[in-house]
């Protein structure tokens, strides 16, 4: 059993509240990702939950034991860091060997487990070298060889792959997500790439100044964020949003962009959410990328005149499978995601249309999400 | 090509440089070498034949290997208890120095560089001399104090540069403070250790106002201070007072030669990613 409990946990450095009163709860044999932008409090999040830093209020728990008073090296956790840190004076095998030799484990013991580890890693060759006559690659195999040989309840990772080529860090996210089947051991792992973190998170924390906003499986979070900062950071490109209004004609409610677009809201949403209660006020209108379409190209939805705006294409960023454009429309910027087959041409006005099942609406003031 | 273009301004100053400090290192050679006849009728010209009865005869008129034992045991002595003891106090000062009472004790320590010698000579003096360790042992204790001034300065600047996470790393890994500074830090620091002690070496070794002041017995004398209380004797006859200098001098650059393998830089590099 290793769960780690974190009950109003908050950390501050003289009077800046670095991690504000977070409660969370992670699950055993779980991968969790501490997500945020830099300077929000993932590191220090982390280092608490390792010992490294004093809680200034709340428990932290690892297995069921309140560990705020344990130091880190009996708190049965093993860390990666984002520089790898590897002792520079020891060969690979006693970098991943020192931890357990001060553990006093048995010689065969030791052995047997680093060569596991250099065998599930791929470093059995380097056992004999120094850190410095090592890739950046390898390196951080030998980092993760080093917490692994400790078989801890709990593995934290402090942005691991950062200083890995986009290539690499490609290949060892897959990596990583394999190890952490084939372990079953909870993971804590911080980065600040979005990508990272919904590909390889069975849960995400998004952290915004020390404040949990949201924590979610990754599908969740970028189908139902919670408020325009989690909708904002999770997607690449970013959730477009624009400001309206709710207007109400008859029976019927839009989301009015003064005037630059008007876009009916489904029956569904109306009776589901609080609707009703913003007609008149301003609200952010929120919707992704890929859900702007080009109406000149089929899609699963009707484009009509309530689904629907026109823009003029600013600039067009072909990607290869897809396209992006960059569309104004008065003083309203958006970004499309459409199809290759897509034609248009930089100061074209098309029709795009607007998969209205995708749609979000947050409130102004809040930013809290309505639906 | 590009390679072989000279620099003649940067090659006419090493020229220079280099004639300054062989020049003399020459006369001492081959002076240690001559005769005194051959001194008489050339001081600059290459000795004839090597003599080394020279040597001889002034290791046994200056009582070189008992003078050489002092020296040695001084020597070793400091200069280990240097290593040991100034790294630590450094690196306990390094690590805290965001806390108001280490940054004092930096400081403090850093600014008994600037005290003359002659203005605290009397006082050590008198105070060793009442404690009874105007010996070797007095001496010793004397140059692991004071040389802790400015190995500080060189040991804290160079402790800044090793990261911090390869202390959480091994903490996590299980290190006590003690075992951290034994098994990670000490090893790390090893260039500038060779530094230190390539530098306390050379002060410990040469040293001549300290032993005068504080030794008593003439049996503990030194190398520097024998040489000094036979200089009356040599005047008549160079040769030997050069041959024992040299004698003085090269267990000092047999030193430099096995440490300044460890002056490498770059030990710490693949250690994290900058
Ligand atoms: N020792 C410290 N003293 C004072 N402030 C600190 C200290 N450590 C961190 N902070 C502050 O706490 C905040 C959170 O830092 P933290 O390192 O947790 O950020 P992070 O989310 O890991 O960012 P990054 O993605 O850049 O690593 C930052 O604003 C930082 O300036
Ligand atoms: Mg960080």
């Amino acid at each position: 059993m290793a769960n780690v409990t974190l009950k109003n946990v908050t950390k501050k450095f003289g009077d800046f509240v670095a991690v504000d009163s977070q409660n969370l709860e992670i699950i055993d044999k779980e991968f969790l990702v501490l997500v945020g932008p830099s300077g929000c409090g993932k590191s220090t999040t982390l280092r608490m939950v390792a010992g490294l830093e004093e809680i200034t209020e709340g428990t932290i728990e690892i297995g069921d034991k309140v560990v705020n008073d344990v130091p880190p090296k009996d708190r049965d956790i093993a860390m990666v860091f984002q520089n790898y840190a590897l002792y520079p004076h020891m060969n690979v095998y006693d970098n991943m060997a020192f931890g357990l030799k001060l553990r006093k484990f048995p010689k065969e013991e030791i052995e047997r487990r680093v060569n596991d580890a250099a065998d599930i890693l791929g470093i059995q060759p380097l056992l004999d070298r120094k850190p410095k006559q090592l890739s950046g690659g390898q390196r951080q195999r030998v980092a993760l060889g080093r917490a692994i040989v400790r078989e801890p309840k709990v593995f934290l990772m402090d942005e691991p792959l950062s200083n890995l080529d986009a290539k690499l860090r490609v290949q060892m996210r897959t990596e990583l997500s394999k190890l952490h089947d084939r372990l079953q051991t909870t993971v804590i792992y911080v980065t600040h790439d979005q990508t990272e973190a919904m590909t390889m998170g069975d849960r995400i924390v998004v952290l915004r100044d020390g404040v949990i906003q949201q924590v979610a499986d990754p599908l969740s979070l970028y189908n139902e964020p919670k408020n325009v900062f989690v909708a904002g950071f999770i997607g690449s490109p970013a959730m477009n949003f624009l400001d309206a209004k709710i207007v109400q004609e008859g029976d019927e409610y839009y989301i009015d962009g003064h005037g630059t677009f008007k876009i009916k809201i489904p029956e569904d949403k109306i009776e589901k959410y609080s609707v009703k209660d913003y007609v008149d006020k301003e609200v952010i209108f929120g919707v992704r990328p890929e859900d702007v379409v080009d109406a000149n190209i089929t899609h699963d939805f009707d484009v009509t005149d309530y689904n629907s705006f026109v823009a003029e294409v600013e600039v067009v960023e072909p990607m290869g499978s897809e396209i992006y454009l960059y569309l104004a429309e008065k003083d309203h910027q958006m970004i499309a995601r459409v199809e290759a087959e897509s034609k248009a041409q930089v100061g074209d006005n098309i029709t795009l249309g607007i998969d209205l099942r995708k749609i979000h609406i947050f409130d102004a003031e809040t930013e809290e999400v309505i639906f | 090509m590009f390679r072989d273009r000279v620099n003649w301004f940067a090659l006419f100053f090493l020229i220079i440089g280099s004639i300054v400090i062989l020049f003399p290192l020459y006369l001492t050679i081959s002076v240690a070498l001559k005769t005194p006849q051959e001194l008489g009728q050339s001081v600059l010209s290459l000795p004839t034949g090597f003599h080394f009865e020279n040597f001889i005869k002034a290791a046994k008129m200056t009582n070189y290997w008992r003078s050489f034992k002092n020296s040695f045991i001084i020597t070793f002595g400091a200069v280990s208890l240097t290593l040991l003891t100034n790294s630590m106090v450094a690196y306990a000062i390094a690590r805290n120095l965001d806390k108001k009472f280490f940054k004092f004790l930096y400081y403090y320590f850093i600014s008994a560089m600037f005290i003359p010698f002659p203005i605290i000579m009397l006082p050590i003096v008198k105070q060793t001399s009442k404690m009874g360790i105007d010996n070797q042992w007095g001496l010793i204790f004397l140059y692991v104090v004071y040389g802790l001034a400015f190995n500080i300065f060189l040991y804290v600047g160079y402790i800044k540069s090793i990261p911090r996470s390869l202390e959480e790393a091994a903490i996590i890994d299980g290190c006590g403070v003690w075992t951290l500074f034994w098994k990670i830090i000490f090893p790390l620091m090893a260039p500038i250790n060779a530094t230190v002690a390539i530098l306390s070496t050379l002060w410990v070794w040469n040293d001549f106002m300290l032993p005068l002041v504080i030794l008593s017995e003439r049996e503990d004398m030194t190398l520097p201070l024998v040489q000094f209380v036979f200089q009356s004797q040599f005047s008549t006859d160079y040769n030997l007072a050069f041959a024992s200098y040299l004698m003085v001098m090269l267990p000092l650059i047999f030193v430099y030669l096995v440490a300044q393998k460890w002056i490498i830089s770059g030990v710490l590099r693949g250690s994290i990613k900058q």
